[in-house]
């Protein structure tokens, strides 16, 4: 597989997507970086693949402009606009072998017949699915058909490569393995792609910058990590994993951001800035909690209220005097049983203080 | 405004608007007769067709051919692109407009030669349209939307329009606005619009249930009796519409074989008559008039409601009405509360339905009507035989068309954009639900009667075929096919199958494509006159045949555009008149495709003619072929517009066979009639095979 053309960086410029008086997408400023995947992350209906069709050009931004690197394409159709792209359904022609579904680009183009074979067999080996060739898409699983379609988008070597929710359709068992293979060739030939779902875990995985969206609005933009450990707000720190959200108050001393939590003081390691002392709220991670028989320093109260087992991990529920708490502990640890009474400390890694709404 | 930059797209458009379309134009200018001509290019002799060419003299003719010099010339293509392109469409515009209002003032019909050249013309607008960012630099989709729009104007708008202009002028060309309500309410109009009306309602009504009794059936029965059903997918399509009626003559008439019966049990020398005594019945024409035609219609339009409930009825998800058992309701309950309110959108459509092609048929009250006139037959008296009263002819066609459309219009607002009903891609489990017992026995009834009587009806077309002359003289005789057939291809029923089965195979493939492009523009595209196009091919439903026939003599006997008396108009009718099929046909079909496939075409540099060329119609194969094939038998058993268009050069079967009757020949139009019945028969069945069935239906398991 030839490394790929220049790769270049995508821009959204005041994008609004108007479909007739309902707003999908309102004033959209993004900048995709150059050979970077970067997923817009956000549920259903939140304008992530209006976004996406509007880079394709399967929609026309109602105003504003997209650029790819300097060119400006938002009057060029797709036809025209040097895009390859992923679909959720894969898409491929059923009346078309494998072969055929690769090579079609090309024989638009008027390759020759020889070189689209030459081709096809060379993208076809890229995505693990040599001699494949004469296959046609009912014989095939779900896998290999997603695996056909993204050889059939990076064959013509596009600019830039979308993906539209692409596992939603593959088994969740299979979903890991294919994430990670899709990641190694997006590395591999450094194509600027932007890939769209709702699977949070699938998007901190794969991507380089996650982008959180809402309504219309982006919510918060950064890498996986940033945006797991420091959320803006509540909807980000609930969409992305779990988190508890709980009030405490915000105390300020010699520097350090203390948060009175019921019974338990627990330090931040950031704040935001427009937040103030008094009330805030608190995202805490379900898996910083510890749970204890014995009460401790520093610790909260609590009662178990629920227990599940899921196999790897015993999740709780737990009354607290700060309000009920999801926890969830690896199943070799301690354990608790309904009804026990217990005292929780947190990891301060695990806590985020919340922008004041 | 942006142009469109894509370089070899460019090239290949400049090519098309300044050297290959001209060049036609010009080939259009010198090979082809530019006027028309009176008996069309194929019965004219070799001096007419030379007097149509336009080089002989100076004329009008001769813009267009400049207007092609200057495009192949080009000589502003120094200029900036866009003032070059902004020339282009204006001079291309301006002869368009040229051609057409020279012809209209200087009363010269227009030819072969000027028509290719407006199609050449129109494609060059759409072209330079497209370079401007029209559609997004599609050509392809530009070209076929201007050429769309161009014949809903021309074959649809504009003779509607000069039938409503009929209104209000008189023959003499005077302007009467008040002829309208002189018309309306001079003697018998109440009366006709009142038994039009009447019998629609009716004929909605009995269709409906019977249609109803029959779609249930045919689902949620677990008789073996629901198999015959399927004959109703057949019947109707290969049935020209009268023949039905004809047939009811044949069984019913005044001395048809029922009364026969009767006389002879119950008459006055009948065996049950007591010796002296009158007996209790006479023969009489009680079929003419309401009864006859209520039967006629019925039985001819059941079929239909049918097709279309049994859609909705097997596409119910077993799972409602499951659940409503798991409630304990009864079989009675759940069919009374959750089966019937999920079909009843289709129930209010099948009945409006019903009434449209009720007050629409022609045919069946011609030849059953009597002393019950209609307004499709009062159209037609108007303008056939010595009256000639177009003014009347357009009022009453008007009427017509205005209780269509009101009905249209009702069904738009009822039922709206009603999603057929549950058809998910998830294929669920369960069985159907069967039917409370007593309900099934006595659907069982009306369906093994009905059965009896269509059954009855049709041995009777072809056996009164095969008679010497049914009702007086059943001697078995071969001499009304020999009449038809056997007198050799010029006389007979030869030249008039002949000529059906041309205009058909010409028009059905036309109606199929143009029927799917249409479709795929509306459905798949958004543009400025999506709405327009959307109306005036959905506006064909509703323009019952007698209103068409009548509109395109007053649009099309008179220049610019002489159409009538040749076979041209003829296909264009039958053209027009199936297109709402093709294109529902097609909007389905279309819907049954991922849009994510042409997309993904789309993605891969194709364009929207190689994408609808290598995607779309490969899948859609199955679809075109069967909109073709339907659109081929009903271009073969069209009466109510062709009427008024055939003459005597391009009469076609349903006209022929008309005609007979009008003589009073029964014997030889019932024979032709059987012939065509069989003939779109094997048709049908061949295609059938070709298709296959549809994959969404669902029934019960016969036990």
């Amino acid at each position: 597989m030839t490394a790929a053309n220049q790769s270049v960086g995508v821009s959204l410029q005041n994008i609004t997507k108007k479909f007739g008086d309902t707003i999908a997408v309102q004033k959209i400023n993004l900048e995709f970086a150059p050979g970077t995947l970067t997923t817009v992350l956000g549920p259903s209906g939140c304008g992530k693949t209006t976004i996406l069709r509007m880079i394709g050009g399967l929609e026309i931004p109602t105003s504003g402009k997209i650029l790819f690197g300097d060119e400006d394409v938002s009057h060029l159709s797709a036809t025209n606009r040097d895009v390859g792209m992923v679909f959720q359904s894969y898409a491929l022609f059923p009346h078309m072998n494998v072969g055929q579904n690769i090579g079609y680009g090309l024989k638009i183009k008027g390759t020759p017949q020889e070189e689209i074979k030459q081709r096809v067999r060379g993208v076809l080996e890229t995505v693990g699915l040599s001699g494949y060739e004469d296959r046609y898409a009912d014989e095939m699983s779900g896998g290999q058909q997603q695996r056909v379609a993204v050889a059939r988008s990076l064959i013509l070597e596009p600019k830039v490569l979308l993906f539209d929710e692409p596992l939603s359709n593959i088994d969740s068992k299979l979903r890991r393995s294919m994430r990670e293979d899709i990641r190694k060739l997006q590395q591999e030939t450094g194509i600027t792609s932007i890939y769209v779902t709702h699977d949070q875990s699938e998007a901190l995985a794969v991507s380089d910058d996650v982008i959180v969206m809402n309504v219309g609005k982006i919510e918060q933009m950064g890498a996986p990590e940033q945006l797991y450990r420091h959320p803006k707000n509540a909807f980000v720190a609930t969409f992305i994993g779990d988190a508890n959200i709980l009030e405490g108050e915000l105390i300020q001393v010699d520097g350090r951001n203390d948060i009175q939590l019921g019974e338990m003081m627990i330090t931040a390691q950031t704040v935001p800035d427009n937040a103030h002392v008094g009330k805030i709220k608190v995202a805490i991670r379900p898996e910083v909690v510890t749970m204890h028989a014995d009460k401790g320093t520093n610790r909260m109260k609590g009662k178990v209220s629920w227990r599940s087992f899921v196999g790897s991990a015993f999740e709780y529920t737990i009354e607290t005097s700060a309000g009920e708490l999801f926890v969830v502990v690896t199943s070799t640890g301690d354990q608790f049983k309904t009804g026990d009474t217990i005292y929780i400390s947190v990891n301060n890694i695990g806590v985020a203080v919340l922008e004041p709404s | 405004m942006d142009v469109i930059q894509d370089k070899s797209l460019v090239k290949k458009t400049n090519k098309l608007i300044y050297i290959f379309l001209p060049i036609i134009g010009i080939i259009a200018y010198l090979g082809l007769p530019w006027f028309g001509l009176e008996y069309g290019l194929t019965d004219s002799s070799l001096d007419e067709i030379s007097e149509g060419f336009a080089w002989h003299s100076i004329n009008i003719a001769i813009i267009p051919l400049i207007t092609c010099f200057l495009l192949l010339l080009h000589p502003w293509r120094f200029l900036p692109e866009i003032k070059g392109l902004f020339i282009d469409v204006t001079l291309a515009i301006a002869t368009i407009l040229f051609i057409i209002i020279g012809g209209l003032i200087l009363k010269q019909s227009l030819g072969l030669g000027a028509g290719i050249q407006l199609i050449v013309l129109c494609l060059i607008v759409s072209s330079v349209c497209s370079k401007l960012g029209f559609l997004r630099g599609d050509g392809f989709l530009a070209g076929a939307i201007i050429l769309i729009v161009l014949m809903v104007l021309l074959f649809i708008i504009y003779p509607l329009g000069r039938i409503f202009l009929q209104v209000f002028y008189a023959r003499t060309g005077e302007f009467i606005p008040f002829q309208f309500f002189e018309i309306i309410t001079s003697f018998g109009v109440g009366r006709v619009l009142w038994n039009t009306l009447v019998m629609a309602f009716s004929v909605g009504l009995s269709t409906t249930f019977f249609g109803l009794v029959f779609a249930i059936y045919s689902v949620r029965s677990t008789s073996r009796l629901r198999g015959l059903i399927k004959i109703f997918y057949i019947l109707p399509i290969i049935t020209p519409p009268f023949v039905v009626g004809l047939s009811l003559i044949l069984i019913f008439g005044r001395s048809g074989s029922i009364n026969d019966i009767l006389l002879f049990f119950i008459g006055p020398e009948g065996i049950f008559t007591p010796a002296g005594g009158q007996g209790i019945f006479e023969r009489s024409s009680y079929i003419y008039g309401f009864p006859g035609i209520f039967l006629a219609q019925t039985l001819a339009l059941t079929p239909v409601s049918y097709m279309m409930l049994v859609g909705m009825v097997s596409a119910i998800n077993p799972a409602l009405e499951e659940a409503s058992l798991t409630m304990r309701a009864t079989r009675w309950q759940t069919f009374k509360k959750v089966t019937l309110p999920l079909i009843r959108p289709g129930i209010a459509n099948s009945f409006l339905l019903g009434v449209i092609s009720s007050a629409a048929d022609f045919g069946n009250p011609l030849v059953l009507g009597g002393e019950y006139d209609v307004l499709s037959t009062e159209i037609y008296f108007s303008i056939a035989g010595s009256q000639l009263d177009f003014a009347r002819a357009a009022t009453l066609g008007s009427l017509l068309f205005g209780i269509s459309l009101f009905v249209f219009y009702l069904q738009k607002k009822w039922i709206g954009k009603y999603s057929y009903v549950t058809v998910t891609g998830m294929q669920t489990a369960g069985n159907v639900i069967p039917l409370p017992s007593w309900l099934q026995k006595i659907m069982s009834s009306i369906v093994v009667l009905w059965i009896a009587v269509v059954g009855v009806l049709y041995t009777s077309i072809f056996m009164g075929g095969l008679v010497a002359k049914w009702g007086a003289d059943y001697t078995f005789t071969l001499e009304h096919h020999i009449e038809l057939w056997g007198k050799g291809f010029n006389s007979g029923g030869w030249p008039s199958f002949f000529n059906s089965l041309t205009y058909s195979l010409i028009a059905a493939p036309i109606t199929g494509l143009t029927g799917v492009l249409i479709a795929y523009v509306i459905t798949r595209k958004q543009f400025k006159g999506r709405g327009m196009i959307n109306f005036g091919t959905t506006l064909i439903f509703a323009i019952p045949g007698t209103v068409t026939g009548v509109a395109y003599i007053l649009a099309f006997n008179t220049a610019p555009i002489e159409l009538t008396g040749t076979a041209l108009i003829l296909i264009v009718t039958m053209v027009i008149r199936s297109m709402p099929v093709g294109i529902r046909g097609g909007i389905s079909a279309l819907s049954q495709i991922d849009k994510s496939l042409e997309e993904a075409s789309l993605m891969q540099r194709a364009n929207s003619f190689q994408t609808i060329r290598s995607v779309v119609l490969p899948l859609l194969k199955p679809a075109i072929i069967s909109s073709i094939a339907y659109s081929f038998i009903r271009a073969m058993t069209t009466v109510s517009a062709v009427i008024f268009l055939a003459t005597a050069g391009t009469s076609v079967s349903t006209t022929y066979i008309l005609g007979r009757v009008e003589d009073g020949d029964y014997g030889v139009s019932i024979a032709y009639g059987s012939v065509l019945i069989l003939s779109m028969l094997f048709f049908t069945l061949l295609v059938q095979k070709l298709i296959g069935r549809s994959r969404t239906e669902r029934s019960v398991t016969t036990k």
